[in-house]
Protein backbone atom coordinates (compact mmCIF):
# COMPACT_ATOMS: atom_id res chain seq x y z
CA UNK A 1 0.00 0.00 0.00
CA UNK A 2 1.31 3.20 -1.15
CA UNK A 3 0.08 6.74 1.06
CA UNK A 4 -1.63 7.83 -2.18
CA UNK A 5 -3.88 5.56 -0.99
CA UNK A 6 -5.71 6.68 2.03
CA UNK A 7 -5.53 10.25 -0.43
CA UNK A 8 -7.73 8.40 -3.35
CA UNK A 9 -9.86 7.04 -0.36
CA UNK A 10 -10.54 10.34 1.33
CA UNK A 11 -11.05 11.47 -2.59
CA UNK A 12 -14.19 8.95 -3.26
CA UNK A 13 -15.94 9.22 -0.36
CA UNK A 14 -15.77 13.53 -0.94
CA UNK A 15 -17.22 12.71 -4.59
CA UNK A 16 -19.44 10.76 -3.45
CA UNK A 17 -20.98 12.75 -0.82
CA UNK A 18 -21.15 15.11 -3.73
CA UNK A 19 -22.97 12.83 -5.60
CA UNK A 20 -25.87 11.85 -3.21
CA UNK A 21 -29.25 13.04 -3.73
CA UNK A 22 -31.75 12.82 -1.77
CA UNK A 23 -35.62 13.22 -3.46
CA UNK A 24 -33.99 15.49 -6.22
CA UNK A 25 -32.18 17.48 -3.85
CA UNK A 26 -28.50 17.08 -2.92
CA UNK A 27 -28.15 15.69 0.21
CA UNK A 28 -25.69 18.65 0.94
CA UNK A 29 -26.37 22.21 0.17
CA UNK A 30 -23.74 22.77 -3.09
CA UNK A 31 -23.14 26.47 -1.08
CA UNK A 32 -21.78 24.81 2.07
CA UNK A 33 -19.53 22.05 -0.43
CA UNK A 34 -18.12 21.89 -3.67
CA UNK A 35 -17.02 18.56 -5.63
CA UNK A 36 -13.79 17.23 -6.15
CA UNK A 37 -14.16 18.46 -9.73
CA UNK A 38 -15.28 21.92 -9.07
CA UNK A 39 -12.77 22.67 -6.73
CA UNK A 40 -10.41 21.64 -9.06
CA UNK A 41 -11.69 23.93 -11.41
CA UNK A 42 -11.62 26.56 -8.99
CA UNK A 43 -7.86 25.86 -8.46
CA UNK A 44 -7.08 25.75 -12.37
CA UNK A 45 -8.94 29.50 -12.48
CA UNK A 46 -7.04 30.92 -9.78
CA UNK A 47 -3.83 29.96 -11.11
CA UNK A 48 -4.77 31.12 -14.52
CA UNK A 49 -5.36 34.16 -13.20
CA UNK A 50 -1.92 34.56 -11.16
CA UNK A 51 -2.96 35.46 -8.03
CA UNK A 52 -2.19 31.86 -6.81
CA UNK A 53 1.35 32.64 -7.35
CA UNK A 54 1.16 35.72 -5.68
CA UNK A 55 -1.12 34.29 -2.88
CA UNK A 56 1.18 31.70 -2.20
CA UNK A 57 4.52 33.41 -2.53
CA UNK A 58 3.15 36.34 -0.32
CA UNK A 59 2.00 34.02 2.42
CA UNK A 60 5.12 31.91 2.01
CA UNK A 61 7.02 35.15 2.47
CA UNK A 62 5.87 36.28 5.67
CA UNK A 63 6.14 32.69 7.24
CA UNK A 64 9.17 32.10 5.97
CA UNK A 65 10.64 35.65 7.48
CA UNK A 66 9.01 34.91 10.69
CA UNK A 67 10.63 31.61 10.98
CA UNK A 68 13.63 32.95 9.97
CA UNK A 69 13.49 35.60 12.95
CA UNK A 70 12.21 33.05 15.32
CA UNK A 71 14.95 30.31 14.65
CA UNK A 72 17.73 33.08 15.11
CA UNK A 73 16.15 34.06 18.39
CA UNK A 74 14.88 30.74 19.95
CA UNK A 75 17.74 28.71 19.12
CA UNK A 76 20.31 30.29 21.22
CA UNK A 77 18.15 31.34 23.66
CA UNK A 78 16.58 27.47 23.89
CA UNK A 79 20.56 26.56 23.69
CA UNK A 80 21.65 28.79 26.40
CA UNK A 81 18.60 28.02 28.51
CA UNK A 82 19.02 23.92 28.15
CA UNK A 83 22.94 24.23 29.24
CA UNK A 84 22.39 26.52 32.26
CA UNK A 85 19.49 24.63 34.50
CA UNK A 86 19.45 27.89 36.50
CA UNK A 87 18.80 30.08 34.14
CA UNK A 88 16.46 27.44 32.33
CA UNK A 89 14.32 27.24 36.23
CA UNK A 90 13.93 30.93 37.18
CA UNK A 91 12.36 31.68 32.77
CA UNK A 92 10.53 28.31 33.01
CA UNK A 93 7.58 30.37 34.43
CA UNK A 94 7.61 33.54 32.40
CA UNK A 95 7.96 30.66 29.11
CA UNK A 96 5.05 28.61 29.73
CA UNK A 97 2.89 31.67 30.48
CA UNK A 98 3.90 33.30 27.02
CA UNK A 99 3.46 30.05 25.40
CA UNK A 100 -0.32 29.78 26.60
CA UNK A 101 -1.31 33.07 25.10
CA UNK A 102 -2.73 32.26 22.07
CA UNK A 103 -0.56 34.59 19.15
CA UNK A 104 -3.40 35.57 17.20
CA UNK A 105 -4.31 37.71 20.51
CA UNK A 106 -1.34 39.50 20.26
CA UNK A 107 -1.92 40.94 16.57
CA UNK A 108 -3.61 43.99 17.69
CA UNK A 109 -0.57 44.77 19.76
CA UNK A 110 1.78 43.89 17.01
CA UNK A 111 -0.61 46.13 14.48
CA UNK A 112 -0.55 49.10 17.42
CA UNK A 113 3.52 48.74 17.03
CA UNK A 114 4.48 47.42 13.61
CA UNK A 115 1.91 49.09 11.75
CA UNK A 116 -1.05 47.31 9.51
CA UNK A 117 1.29 45.61 6.85
CA UNK A 118 3.56 42.83 6.78
CA UNK A 119 5.85 43.73 9.79
CA UNK A 120 2.86 43.17 12.46
CA UNK A 121 2.43 39.99 10.95
CA UNK A 122 5.69 38.44 10.78
CA UNK A 123 6.21 39.81 14.39
CA UNK A 124 2.95 37.67 15.30
CA UNK A 125 4.17 34.74 13.93
CA UNK A 126 7.69 35.78 15.64
CA UNK A 127 5.76 35.85 19.08
CA UNK A 128 4.30 32.16 18.07
CA UNK A 129 7.39 30.37 16.73
CA UNK A 130 10.25 31.64 19.13
CA UNK A 131 8.30 30.58 22.60
CA UNK A 132 8.05 26.91 20.91
CA UNK A 133 11.70 26.65 19.62
CA UNK A 134 13.11 28.03 22.98
CA UNK A 135 11.04 25.53 24.88
CA UNK A 136 11.91 22.42 21.90
CA UNK A 137 15.51 23.21 22.46
CA UNK A 138 15.73 23.86 26.20
CA UNK A 139 14.29 20.78 26.56
CA UNK A 140 16.33 18.91 23.92
CA UNK A 141 19.79 20.42 25.11
CA UNK A 142 18.98 19.74 28.86
CA UNK A 143 18.30 16.03 27.66
CA UNK A 144 21.74 15.28 25.99
CA UNK A 145 24.30 13.12 28.12
CA UNK A 146 26.14 14.97 30.56
CA UNK A 147 28.70 12.54 30.47
CA UNK A 148 29.57 12.70 26.84
CA UNK A 149 29.91 16.68 27.57
CA UNK A 150 31.88 16.00 30.32
CA UNK A 151 34.37 13.74 28.99
CA UNK A 152 34.87 15.92 25.54
CA UNK A 153 35.75 18.76 27.88
CA UNK A 154 38.55 17.22 29.48
CA UNK A 155 39.90 15.71 25.78
CA UNK A 156 39.90 19.28 25.05
CA UNK A 157 36.57 20.54 23.66
CA UNK A 158 35.45 24.43 24.30
CA UNK A 159 32.24 25.46 25.21
CA UNK A 160 31.57 26.25 21.90
CA UNK A 161 32.73 22.49 20.82
CA UNK A 162 30.72 21.57 23.13
CA UNK A 163 27.47 23.56 21.70
CA UNK A 164 28.37 23.10 17.14
CA UNK A 165 30.16 19.49 17.58
CA UNK A 166 27.93 18.03 20.26
CA UNK A 167 25.00 19.53 21.94
CA UNK A 168 23.19 21.03 18.68
CA UNK A 169 23.79 17.71 17.06
CA UNK A 170 22.83 15.37 19.96
CA UNK A 171 19.26 17.54 20.57
CA UNK A 172 18.78 17.74 16.72
CA UNK A 173 15.47 15.60 16.66
CA UNK A 174 13.84 17.85 19.19
CA UNK A 175 14.70 21.13 17.38
CA UNK A 176 13.40 19.60 14.67
CA UNK A 177 10.38 18.49 16.09
CA UNK A 178 10.00 22.36 17.58
CA UNK A 179 10.62 24.03 14.01
CA UNK A 180 8.04 21.54 12.04
CA UNK A 181 5.44 22.74 14.91
CA UNK A 182 6.38 26.05 14.24
CA UNK A 183 6.00 25.88 10.70
CA UNK A 184 2.22 24.52 11.04
CA UNK A 185 1.62 27.41 14.07
CA UNK A 186 2.90 30.09 11.54
CA UNK A 187 0.83 28.82 8.73
CA UNK A 188 -2.02 29.17 10.85
CA UNK A 189 -0.82 32.70 12.08
CA UNK A 190 -0.26 33.81 8.33
CA UNK A 191 -3.12 33.12 6.90
CA UNK A 192 -5.29 34.35 9.81
CA UNK A 193 -4.18 37.41 9.78
CA UNK A 194 -3.96 38.08 6.16
CA UNK A 195 -7.87 37.25 6.76
CA UNK A 196 -8.31 39.99 9.01
CA UNK A 197 -7.00 43.32 7.47
CA UNK A 198 -4.43 44.92 4.57
CA UNK A 199 -3.06 42.45 2.25
CA UNK A 200 -3.38 42.47 -1.34
CA UNK A 201 -2.40 39.04 -2.00
CA UNK A 202 -2.23 36.09 0.53
CA UNK A 203 -4.22 32.59 0.93
CA UNK A 204 -5.87 33.83 3.56
CA UNK A 205 -7.04 37.01 1.22
CA UNK A 206 -8.49 34.78 -0.85
CA UNK A 207 -10.47 32.57 1.28
CA UNK A 208 -11.76 35.53 3.35
CA UNK A 209 -12.59 36.55 -0.81
CA UNK A 210 -14.36 33.76 -2.06
CA UNK A 211 -16.47 33.70 1.40
CA UNK A 212 -17.80 37.20 1.20
CA UNK A 213 -19.05 36.55 -2.55
CA UNK A 214 -20.04 33.01 -1.89
CA UNK A 215 -17.39 31.30 -3.86
CA UNK A 216 -17.31 27.87 -2.35
CA UNK A 217 -15.51 25.91 -4.87
CA UNK A 218 -12.39 28.90 -4.63
CA UNK A 219 -13.10 28.33 -0.67
CA UNK A 220 -11.99 24.53 -1.26
CA UNK A 221 -9.33 25.43 -3.48
CA UNK A 222 -7.92 27.59 -0.75
CA UNK A 223 -8.26 24.77 2.20
CA UNK A 224 -6.37 22.42 -0.95
CA UNK A 225 -3.93 24.28 -1.58
CA UNK A 226 -2.60 25.86 1.78
CA UNK A 227 -2.83 22.07 2.62
CA UNK A 228 -0.78 20.98 0.00
CA UNK A 229 1.77 23.48 1.24
CA UNK A 230 1.74 22.63 4.82
CA UNK A 231 2.49 19.01 3.90
CA UNK A 232 5.59 20.25 1.29
CA UNK A 233 7.08 22.08 4.25
CA UNK A 234 6.62 19.38 6.11
CA UNK A 235 7.68 16.38 3.75
CA UNK A 236 11.24 19.26 3.53
CA UNK A 237 12.10 19.43 7.09
CA UNK A 238 11.84 15.65 7.64
CA UNK A 239 14.22 15.44 4.59
CA UNK A 240 16.48 17.82 5.72
CA UNK A 241 16.19 16.08 9.52
CA UNK A 242 17.11 13.06 7.57
CA UNK A 243 20.39 14.52 5.70
CA UNK A 244 21.38 15.70 8.31
CA UNK A 245 20.90 12.97 10.99
CA UNK A 246 22.20 10.97 8.58
CA UNK A 247 24.69 8.93 10.47
CA UNK A 248 22.11 7.37 12.20
CA UNK A 249 21.32 5.79 9.23
CA UNK A 250 24.43 4.83 8.13
CA UNK A 251 24.92 1.68 9.84
CA UNK B 1 57.29 -10.18 46.76
CA UNK B 2 57.95 -6.14 46.70
CA UNK B 3 59.95 -5.05 43.92
CA UNK B 4 59.58 -1.57 45.70
CA UNK B 5 58.13 1.90 44.35
CA UNK B 6 59.76 2.81 41.15
CA UNK B 7 57.20 5.60 40.49
CA UNK B 8 58.28 8.15 41.90
CA UNK B 9 57.59 11.15 39.66
CA UNK B 10 55.87 14.34 40.91
CA UNK B 11 52.48 13.79 42.07
CA UNK B 12 50.07 14.60 39.48
CA UNK B 13 47.04 13.96 41.45
CA UNK B 14 46.21 14.55 45.18
CA UNK B 15 42.98 13.49 46.89
CA UNK B 16 42.91 15.49 50.30
CA UNK B 17 39.96 14.22 52.81
CA UNK B 18 37.42 14.42 49.51
CA UNK B 19 33.89 13.58 50.58
CA UNK B 20 30.83 13.16 48.04
CA UNK B 21 27.87 11.93 48.47
CA UNK B 22 25.01 10.62 46.04
CA UNK B 23 21.73 12.36 45.96
CA UNK B 24 20.52 15.35 48.04
CA UNK B 25 22.01 16.11 51.67
CA UNK B 26 21.78 13.00 53.79
CA UNK B 27 22.26 10.76 50.77
CA UNK B 28 24.69 7.87 50.72
CA UNK B 29 28.07 8.76 51.42
CA UNK B 30 29.79 7.35 48.82
CA UNK B 31 33.90 9.01 49.87
CA UNK B 32 34.37 9.62 53.33
CA UNK B 33 37.68 11.63 53.69
CA UNK B 34 39.39 10.00 51.29
CA UNK B 35 42.89 10.80 50.79
CA UNK B 36 44.80 9.45 47.89
CA UNK B 37 48.02 10.58 45.85
CA UNK B 38 48.65 9.61 42.56
CA UNK B 39 52.33 9.93 41.19
CA UNK B 40 53.86 11.12 37.44
CA UNK B 41 54.02 7.74 35.51
CA UNK B 42 52.06 5.38 38.39
CA UNK B 43 49.88 3.03 37.13
CA UNK B 44 47.19 2.47 40.48
CA UNK B 45 44.30 -0.62 40.31
CA UNK B 46 40.87 -0.31 42.24
CA UNK B 47 39.61 -3.13 43.20
CA UNK B 48 36.44 -3.81 44.59
CA UNK B 49 32.80 -5.19 44.41
CA UNK B 50 30.23 -3.58 42.16
CA UNK B 51 28.54 -0.26 44.00
CA UNK B 52 31.42 -0.04 46.27
CA UNK B 53 31.83 3.78 44.62
CA UNK B 54 34.88 2.79 42.93
CA UNK B 55 33.28 4.84 39.58
CA UNK B 56 31.67 7.91 42.01
CA UNK B 57 35.83 8.32 42.58
CA UNK B 58 36.68 8.81 39.24
CA UNK B 59 33.55 10.89 38.56
CA UNK B 60 34.70 12.93 41.08
CA UNK B 61 38.16 13.72 40.30
CA UNK B 62 37.42 14.10 36.63
CA UNK B 63 35.10 16.56 37.41
CA UNK B 64 31.33 15.11 36.25
CA UNK B 65 30.50 14.51 40.11
CA UNK B 66 31.24 17.50 42.60
CA UNK B 67 32.96 16.45 45.77
CA UNK B 68 30.71 18.00 48.99
CA UNK B 69 34.15 18.50 50.48
CA UNK B 70 37.71 18.28 50.51
CA UNK B 71 40.14 18.84 47.80
CA UNK B 72 41.38 17.43 44.82
CA UNK B 73 44.87 18.94 43.39
CA UNK B 74 45.32 18.30 39.72
CA UNK B 75 49.22 18.98 38.20
CA UNK B 76 52.06 19.87 40.63
CA UNK B 77 53.07 23.60 39.04
CA UNK B 78 51.67 23.36 35.34
CA UNK B 79 47.99 22.68 34.99
CA UNK B 80 47.75 19.22 33.41
CA UNK B 81 45.34 17.69 30.89
CA UNK B 82 43.31 14.29 31.76
CA UNK B 83 41.33 12.25 30.28
CA UNK B 84 38.28 9.81 30.99
CA UNK B 85 37.32 6.78 29.53
CA UNK B 86 33.70 6.67 31.39
CA UNK B 87 32.27 3.26 32.10
CA UNK B 88 29.41 4.50 29.62
CA UNK B 89 32.05 4.71 26.73
CA UNK B 90 29.46 4.04 23.88
CA UNK B 91 28.03 7.78 25.76
CA UNK B 92 31.25 9.63 24.89
CA UNK B 93 31.89 9.10 21.65
CA UNK B 94 30.72 11.30 19.25
CA UNK B 95 28.10 8.86 17.11
CA UNK B 96 27.35 11.74 14.25
CA UNK B 97 31.07 11.64 13.66
CA UNK B 98 32.75 8.97 11.77
CA UNK B 99 35.59 6.66 13.88
CA UNK B 100 38.21 8.87 12.55
CA UNK B 101 36.89 11.90 13.68
CA UNK B 102 35.90 10.96 16.90
CA UNK B 103 39.84 9.44 17.15
CA UNK B 104 41.05 12.50 16.32
CA UNK B 105 38.72 14.79 18.28
CA UNK B 106 41.10 15.99 20.51
CA UNK B 107 43.71 17.68 17.60
CA UNK B 108 40.52 19.02 16.75
CA UNK B 109 39.59 20.65 19.99
CA UNK B 110 43.06 21.98 20.55
CA UNK B 111 43.21 23.54 16.65
CA UNK B 112 45.86 20.93 15.59
CA UNK B 113 47.07 20.89 12.04
CA UNK B 114 46.78 17.82 9.75
CA UNK B 115 49.74 17.15 10.02
CA UNK B 116 49.70 17.01 13.62
CA UNK B 117 46.60 14.64 12.97
CA UNK B 118 48.01 12.45 11.03
CA UNK B 119 51.28 12.65 13.42
CA UNK B 120 48.67 11.46 16.26
CA UNK B 121 46.88 8.60 14.46
CA UNK B 122 50.18 6.97 12.89
CA UNK B 123 51.40 6.66 16.59
CA UNK B 124 48.55 5.48 18.06
CA UNK B 125 48.16 3.17 15.09
CA UNK B 126 51.35 1.36 14.93
CA UNK B 127 51.35 0.84 19.05
CA UNK B 128 47.52 -0.65 19.20
CA UNK B 129 47.21 -2.24 15.56
CA UNK B 130 43.92 -2.85 16.02
CA UNK B 131 41.53 -3.80 12.35
CA UNK B 132 38.56 -1.07 13.29
CA UNK B 133 37.35 0.67 9.83
CA UNK B 134 38.24 4.30 10.80
CA UNK B 135 35.50 5.41 8.04
CA UNK B 136 32.57 3.33 10.20
CA UNK B 137 30.38 5.70 12.03
CA UNK B 138 30.55 4.46 15.99
CA UNK B 139 27.13 3.04 16.05
CA UNK B 140 27.83 0.20 13.16
CA UNK B 141 31.32 -0.81 15.08
CA UNK B 142 31.02 -3.71 17.46
CA UNK B 143 31.04 -2.81 21.50
CA UNK B 144 34.54 -3.69 21.76
CA UNK B 145 35.98 -1.14 19.04
CA UNK B 146 33.68 1.31 20.41
CA UNK B 147 36.05 0.84 23.49
CA UNK B 148 39.18 0.57 22.01
CA UNK B 149 37.98 3.56 19.80
CA UNK B 150 37.12 4.88 23.08
CA UNK B 151 40.60 4.44 24.71
CA UNK B 152 42.59 5.50 21.99
CA UNK B 153 40.83 8.60 22.37
CA UNK B 154 42.14 9.38 25.08
CA UNK B 155 45.69 8.26 24.65
CA UNK B 156 45.33 10.52 21.31
CA UNK B 157 45.23 13.62 23.84
CA UNK B 158 48.31 13.23 25.20
CA UNK B 159 47.38 13.58 29.00
CA UNK B 160 49.30 13.13 31.89
CA UNK B 161 46.59 11.65 33.87
CA UNK B 162 44.28 9.06 32.72
CA UNK B 163 41.02 7.59 34.69
CA UNK B 164 39.89 4.45 33.22
CA UNK B 165 36.85 2.66 34.13
CA UNK B 166 36.68 -1.06 33.22
CA UNK B 167 38.61 -0.03 30.32
CA UNK B 168 38.32 -3.88 28.86
CA UNK B 169 34.72 -4.96 30.04
CA UNK B 170 33.99 -5.55 26.25
CA UNK B 171 36.75 -6.75 24.55
CA UNK B 172 37.17 -10.19 24.21
CA UNK B 173 40.14 -12.05 25.80
CA UNK B 174 42.26 -12.92 22.84
CA UNK B 175 43.29 -8.98 21.93
CA UNK B 176 42.66 -7.88 25.94
CA UNK B 177 46.05 -9.57 26.48
CA UNK B 178 47.98 -7.04 24.39
CA UNK B 179 45.91 -4.15 24.95
CA UNK B 180 46.17 -4.53 28.28
CA UNK B 181 50.33 -4.99 27.78
CA UNK B 182 50.64 -2.62 25.31
CA UNK B 183 48.53 -0.01 27.34
CA UNK B 184 51.31 -0.42 30.43
CA UNK B 185 53.91 -0.01 28.10
CA UNK B 186 52.50 3.66 26.48
CA UNK B 187 52.25 4.59 30.31
CA UNK B 188 55.59 4.14 31.06
CA UNK B 189 56.99 5.14 28.15
CA UNK B 190 55.36 8.53 28.58
CA UNK B 191 55.01 8.67 32.12
CA UNK B 192 51.52 8.81 32.12
CA UNK B 193 49.75 8.38 35.31
CA UNK B 194 46.83 5.87 35.22
CA UNK B 195 44.07 4.99 37.30
CA UNK B 196 42.13 1.90 36.41
CA UNK B 197 38.79 1.12 37.82
CA UNK B 198 37.52 -2.75 37.79
CA UNK B 199 36.45 -5.52 39.09
CA UNK B 200 38.64 -7.95 36.92
CA UNK B 201 41.46 -8.58 39.27
CA UNK B 202 44.10 -9.78 36.03
CA UNK B 203 43.15 -6.56 34.10
CA UNK B 204 44.81 -4.90 37.23
CA UNK B 205 47.28 -6.99 37.81
CA UNK B 206 48.91 -7.08 34.49
CA UNK B 207 48.72 -3.36 33.71
CA UNK B 208 49.06 -1.32 37.49
CA UNK B 209 52.00 -1.09 39.80
CA UNK B 210 49.72 -1.44 42.75
CA UNK B 211 46.70 -2.22 43.26
CA UNK B 212 43.82 -0.82 46.05
CA UNK B 213 41.58 -3.56 47.41
CA UNK B 214 38.55 -1.71 48.81
CA UNK B 215 35.08 -1.88 49.76
CA UNK B 216 32.29 0.53 50.39
CA UNK B 217 30.17 2.45 50.50
CA UNK B 218 32.10 4.35 51.92
CA UNK B 219 35.06 3.47 49.95
CA UNK B 220 37.61 2.42 51.97
CA UNK B 221 40.86 0.73 51.21
CA UNK B 222 41.98 -2.73 52.83
CA UNK B 223 44.75 -3.23 51.10
CA UNK B 224 48.00 -1.78 49.11
CA UNK B 225 49.37 -4.64 46.96
CA UNK B 226 52.35 -4.40 44.72
CA UNK B 227 51.73 -6.17 41.78
CA UNK B 228 55.11 -8.61 40.97
CA UNK B 229 57.84 -8.36 37.50
CA UNK B 230 58.46 -5.44 35.47
CA UNK B 231 56.28 -4.78 32.22
CA UNK B 232 55.33 -6.06 29.63
CA UNK B 233 54.10 -8.59 32.04
CA UNK B 234 53.41 -12.02 30.19
CA UNK B 235 50.95 -14.65 30.62
CA UNK B 236 53.76 -17.23 32.38
CA UNK B 237 53.43 -14.05 34.91
CA UNK B 238 50.28 -13.98 35.62
CA UNK B 239 50.19 -17.42 36.46
CA UNK B 240 53.50 -17.15 38.55
CA UNK B 241 53.75 -17.78 42.38
CA UNK B 242 54.37 -14.52 42.65
CA UNK B 243 51.39 -13.21 41.21
CA UNK B 244 49.11 -15.95 42.53
CA UNK B 245 50.16 -14.61 46.28
CA UNK B 246 49.25 -11.03 45.24
CA UNK B 247 46.44 -11.77 44.06
CA UNK B 248 45.59 -14.07 47.50
CA UNK B 249 46.19 -11.21 49.59
CA UNK B 250 44.19 -8.71 47.76
CA UNK B 251 41.08 -11.48 47.81
CA UNK B 252 41.32 -12.12 51.14
CA UNK B 253 41.31 -8.96 52.25
CA UNK B 254 38.38 -8.02 50.78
Amino acid sequence: MTPGVGFLVVLAIWQTIGLITFGGKPLVNPLFLATPGETAMAVKAWAASGDLLWDATDSLRRVGYGLALAIAIGLPVGVVLGLNEGARRSTRGVMDFLRSIPPIVVYPVSQLILGPFDASRVGVVVFGATTLIVLTTSEGVRNCSKVRQQCNRLLGATWRHVVTSIVLLESLPAIVVGIRTAVSLSVIIVVVTEMLVGAKYGLGVRAAAAQSTSATPTLYAVILVVGIIGLGLNVLLVRLERWIGRWKFAC
Amino acid sequence: MCRGRHHVGPPVLRLVDVTYSVGKAGGLRVLDHLSLELRQGEILGVFGPNGCGKSSLLNVISGYARADSGGIELGVDAEIRMSYLAQDYAETLLPWFRARTNLLLPVRFRGGSRQEAEAALAEVVSVFDDPIDLRKFPYSLSGGQQQILALLRCLIQQPQLILLDEPFSAINLHRMFTLRQRLALWSKQRKIAMMIVSHNLDDLMVVCDHVLAVAGPPLTVLADVEAPFSHPRSREDLCSAEMIEAKTIIYSST
